[in-house]
């Protein structure tokens, strides 16, 4: 039976489930808006802001502004946070395929 | 497995962000429609005063308008929906696989209703709009009840309901004119209304359900 420690760190951006939740959802969508993403946690927008900041500072994701008819803010993937996601998902699967 | 925990509450809130974007695809699509649809109406309407305006043939100016909306339907219907399923495809990508026949018979529901219309006699010509489009809504909200891929879209049985309903009194009118101008403020009103309605219930249901902690 694999432990959960098999999954190797990824520079701790990924430890937080709030965390995880917004690259899955990038991974999947590439950019979301900042206000989607806060009523989807269901968080205030200082706490998502906190948790973009680590994930930017980790070089996973990066904030734009999107032209609408409203000033938005966006979150987007960067392709290193892809990257980084993708390697998630294999050893997860991984472990995964162990366990089974 | 504290890893596959996290893992499997943020694919329940990835499910719940799709249904959000469909749901709003729904709402930009209807509202697309129930403007441009009526647009080119009043467009084929008073074409021979336009065209002469613009110095050129009534037929001419009444296929070009008539090409140039249907083809911006379709673009902005195809760029909302295809917008949403990048999750989808993505996630293909991700192994979990997710088969979407409904896309097909949706889209193929909708190309038929409209175009049975053709063959309504000349005094339904008006009404047939209404018959076409509640029709297609009920037959998608009953495609998607039953693929049972995203959570219903009460908005398509609504909007149905109310265009085939709108319309009975609609066929009983005897002046024709009446019976255009009738149509196309009920088309209007039931497409972007329901547009509307469908924007704001997804923005909320974003926010509703268990957290993600």
């Amino acid at each position: 039976m694999g432990q959960p420690n098999e999954i190797p760190e990824i520079g701790g951006a990924f430890s937080a489930p709030h965390r995880l939740t917004i690259m899955l959802v990038l991974y999947l969508h590439k950019r979301v808006r900042f206000k989607d993403m806060q009523k989807l946690l269901q968080i205030t927008p200082g706490n998502l802001d906190h948790h973009v900041r680590k994930l930017e500072q980790a070089g996973y994701v990066k904030t734009r502004y999107v032209l609408s008819w409203r000033p938005l803010v966006a979150i987007e993937i960067t392709e290193e946070g892809a990257k980084a996601f993708r390697d998630y998902a294999t050893r997860l699967r991984k472990l995964l395929e162990k366990v089974k | 497995m504290e890893e596959v925990e996290k893992i499997s509450k943020a694919l329940k809130l990835v499910e719940r962000y799709e249904d959000y974007l469909f749901r709003r695809a729904w709402g930009m699509t209807f509202i697309t429609l129930g403007l441009l649809a009526p647009l080119n109406a009043l467009l084929v309407l008073k074409a021979q005063m336009i065209a002469f305006i613009l110095g050129m043939g009534t037929e001419a100016f009444i296929s070009l308008a008539s090409i140039i909306i249907t083809l911006t339907i379709i673009a902005l219907t195809i760029y909302f929906f295809t917008s949403a399923t990048i999750v989808v495809s993505r996630r293909r990508k991700f192994s979990f696989s997710r088969e979407m026949p409904h896309a097909f018979a949706i889209s193929l529901i909708w190309f038929i209703s409209f175009n049975v219309t053709r063959f309504f006699p000349e005094r339904f010509a008006a009404v047939s709009w209404l018959w076409a489009a509640g029709c297609a809504s009920l037959l998608s909200y009953l495609v998607l009840w039953k693929a049972q891929v995203h959570k219903s879209f009460r908005e398509l049985l609504v909007t149905g309901l109310i265009l085939l309903v709108a319309s009975l009194p609609i066929a009983l009118l005897s002046e024709a004119a009446v019976a255009e101008t009738a149509s196309l403020i009920v088309f209007t009103i039931a497409f972007v209304g329901g547009g509307f309605y469908s924007i704001v219930t997804a923005s909320k249901a974003l926010g509703e359900g268990e957290e993600a902690t």
